[in-house]
C-alpha cells in the first residue's frame, strides 16, 4: 500500500470538491465551512509554534482581534486583499512585541504575559475609541458568502502547506528540539531566540489575516467583540480533542469541533459549554493524545 | 599554540564567589584535565566558556576572538562544543535524529546528504550504531553520555568541553569513555575535560588544572598536580596527605 500516494490523491480529491462546493452547495454549508476554515488556521498556526516549543501562548485572540479592527478601521478605503495583508502584518508585529518582551519568560509566565497582553490591547483600544476617536463601535464592509469562502479556503490551505513544509524542513526539528530542552538546542548552533520568535511572528500573521476576513461576517465590531479571549482558548480546545503530536490532529479537531458546536448550539443553547467542559475533561482523561492517539493505535494494530 | 585563552574571569551568584580571578589557556591539541571538589565552579566555567552564562568580570577568548559575551548558538558555530553534567539529550527524538540536527546547524548549509554521512560516521565512532533508531529517552545512562559526545562532535568542534561523562559508569564503560576521548583528540579536536574519576585524568591529561572555591590552585602535568601539597590537602582530603 503506497500511504503516501493514497494521502495524495484524497488530498486532492477533497481540494477539487472543496474548490466546486460552491457551485451546488447550500448557502448554510459554505458559512459552515467558513467557520471551520478559520477554526483550522486559528488551531494549526497554534500548534505551529505551541506543539514543538511547549511554550503555551494565550494570544492568538489578539492576533485574530488585530485582523477584525484592520478590516474595521481600513476594509472601506482600501482593496480586500492590501487589508488581509495589513491584518497580517500588524499581527506579525504585535507578535514581535511579545516575542521581544517575553523572550526569558518560561511556562506559566509566558502563558500568563500573552493573555495579559490581549487584555492590555482591549483596554487600550477601549479607551482609545472612547477617548479619542470618540466612537462606540465600527461598521465593516461586507462580503458574500462566495468571497469569505474562498478567502479561507485559500488561507487554510496556505496555512496547512505551510506547517507542512516547516515541520519536515530542519527548522521543524529545531523547535522541537526547544521543547525538548532548550538549552541543549542553543548549545548545538541553533539561534533559538530568533527561531521562536519568528516562527511565532509568522504562524501570528496568519491568525490577523483569518481575522480580516472573518471580520465581514460581523458587519459591526467593538473592541469587546474583537477580542475576545474565547478565541485564545477554543483553538487550544481543538488541538487537545484533535491531538497535536501529528498536522492532521488539530485539522480533524478544528472540523470536528467546529461541527460540533454548531449542532449543540442549535439544539442546546444554554447547556452547550457545559457539554464541551465534560468533553474537554473526558479527552484529557481518557485520551491524552486526542483523535490522533486513537487513529493511530488502529493503524498499529492493523499492521501488526 | 593556545587556542583558548581565559582572563582574569570572575563570575559570582548572589553573594558566592563562584569564580573568581581565574586566567589560564588551553593549548591547541592537547587534552586538558580540570579537577576540584564538588562546587568548585568546574561546571560554572563550562558555562562562562560556552556562553549559558555571562561573567560578571574577565574576557575570553577563542583564536584570535573575543567570545565572552557571546550567545551559546555563536560560540558552537566558532567552534566550541559541550556536553552537559546532568545529561541533556533531546529525549523524544531518535539517537541519529539528535545527531543530525546537531550536525545541519552548526555550520552554515550543511547538505543534507553530509550531515547524514558525519551523523553515520559519529554513530560508528561513539559505539551508536546498534541504538541509532531507538528513541533517546530509552537509551541507557553509558549510550546517553555517548549520545551527548556524539552531539557535540557533530558540530564539528574545534574545542570540547566535556562535563563529568563518567559519572555513573561502571568500570569497563569507564575504559571505553577513556579510549573514546583519546580518540576525540586523535582527530584533531582540543579536550576540555571535567572529570571525578582520577585514573582516568591521571591517564588522559596531557595537564591538569584543580580549582578549589573558584581559585586556581595548581596546574601542571598529572605527576606535578598529584605531588603537589596544597592539592594533596583540599582536594584529595587527609587521607592522601598521610599516606
Ligand atoms: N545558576 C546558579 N545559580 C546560583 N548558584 C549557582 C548556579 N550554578 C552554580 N552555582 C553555585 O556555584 C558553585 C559552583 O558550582 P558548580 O560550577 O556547579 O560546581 P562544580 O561543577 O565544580 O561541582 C556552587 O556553590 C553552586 O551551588
Ligand atoms: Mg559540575
Amino acid at each position: 500500500m503506497n500511504f503516501k500516494l493514497i494521502s495524495l490523491a484524497l488530498i486532492g480529491v477533497t481540494l477539487f470538491f472543496l474548490v466546486l462546493l460552491p457551485f451546488f452547495g447550500s448557502p448554510y454549508s459554505l458559512v459552515l465551512l467558513s467557520n471551520i476554515f478559520m477554526y483550522v488556521v486559528l488551531t494549526v498556526t497554534w500548534v505551529m509554534f505551541c506543539g514543538p516549543t511547549g511554550y503555551i501562548s494565550l494570544a492568538t485572540s489578539a492576533f485574530f482581534g488585530a485582523g477584525i479592527y484592520t478590516a474595521a478601521v481600513i476594509s472601506f478605503k482600501v482593496p480586500l486583499l492590501l487589508t488581509v495583508l495589513v491584518g497580517a502584518l500588524i499581527s506579525f508585529f504585535l507578535a514581535l512585541i511579545i516575542g521581544i518582551v517575553s523572550l526569558r519568560l518560561k511556562g506559566i509566565y509566558f502563558a500568563m504575559f500573552t493573555f495579559g497582553f490581549v487584555e492590555l490591547l482591549l483596554h487600550f483600544l477601549l479607551w482609545y475609541e472612547t477617548n479619542i476617536t470618540g466612537t462606540t463601535g465600527r461598521v465593516v464592509l461586507t462580503l458574500s458568502n462566495q468571497t469569505v469562502y474562498y478567502m479561507m479556503l485559500a488561507l487554510a490551505f496556505v496555512t496547512i502547506v505551510f506547517t507542512q513544509y516547516l515541520n519536515n524542513s530542519r527548522y521543524g526539528m529545531a523547535l522541537k528540539s526547544i521543547g525538548e530542552n532548550e538549552m541543549a538546542s542553543e548549545h548545538i548552533g541553533i539561534d533559538t531566540a530568533k527561531l521562536k520568535i519568528l516562527t511565532y511572528c509568522v504562524s501570528s500573521s496568519f491568525v490577523g489575516a483569518c481575522g480580516v476576513v472573518m471580520a465581514t461576517r460581523w458587519t459591526y465590531v467593538d473592541p469587546k467583540i474583537a477580542f475576545n479571549p474565547l478565541y485564545s482558548f477554543i483553538p487550544i480546545f481543538m488541538a487537545i480533542l484533535g491531538g497535536a503530536r501529528k498536522l492532521y490532529g488539530p485539522i480533524l479537531g478544528a472540523i470536528v469541533f467546529t461541527y460540533l458546536q454548531e449542532i449543540l448550539t442549535t439544539r442546546i443553547p444554554y447547556y452547550y459549554m457545559l457539554f464541551f467542559g465534560l468533553l474537554m475533561v473526558f479527552v484529557i482523561t481518557f485520551l491524552p493524545e486526542g483523535i490522533v492517539g486513537i487513529i493511530d493505535r488502529r493503524l498499529k494494530t492493523k499492521i501488526n | 599554540m593556545e587556542l583558548l585563552k581565559v582572563e582574569n574571569l570572575t563570575k559570582s551568584f548572589g553573594g558566592l564567589l563562584a569564580i573568581h580571578k581565574l586566567s589560564f589557556i588551553v593549548k591547541e591539541g592537547e587534552i586538558l584535565g580540570l579537577i576540584g571538589p564538588n562546587g568548585a565552579g568546574k561546571t560554572t566555567l563550562f558555562n562562562l566558556i560556552s556562553g549559558a552564562l555571562k561573567p560578571d568580570k574577565g574576557r575570553i577568548f577563542f583564536g584570535d576572538a573575543k567570545i565572552s559575551g557571546l550567545r551559546p548558538h555563536k560560540i558552537c558555530k566558532m567552534g566550541i562544543s559541550r556536553t552537559f553534567q546532568d545529561v541533556k539529550v533531546f529525549p523524544n527524538m531518535t539517537v541519529v535524529e539528535n545527531i543530525a540536527l546537531a550536525a545541519t546547524f552548526a555550520r552554515e548549509r550543511i547538505p543534507t546528504n553530509e550531515a547524514q554521512r558525519l551523523a553515520t560516521d559519529l554513530l560508528r565512532f561513539c559505539g551508536l550504531i546498534e541504538v541509532k533508531n531507538m528513541l533517546a529517552r530509552d537509551l541507557s545512562l553509558v549510550n546517553q553520555k555517548r549520545l551527548e559526545v556524539a552531539r557535540a562532535l557533530a558540530t564539528q568542534p574545534k574545542l570540547i568541553l566535556l562535563d563529568e561523562m563518567m559519572a555513573g559508569l561502571n568500570p569497563t564503560e569507564t575504559l571505553d569513555a577513556m579510549r573514546l576521548v583519546k580518540a576525540i583528540r586523535d582527530r584533531g579536536c582540543t579536550v576540555f575535560i571535567v572529570e571525578h574519576v582520577l585514573r582516568a585524568i591521571m591517564n588522559l591529561c596531557d595537564r591538569v588544572m584543580v580549582l578549589h572555591y573558584g581559585e586556581k590552585i595548581a596546574e601542571g602535568t598529572p605527576e606535578e598536580v598529584c605531588s603537589n601539597p596544597k592539592v594533596i590537602e583540599v582536594y584529595l582530603g587527609e587521607k592522601y596527605a598521610q599516606n
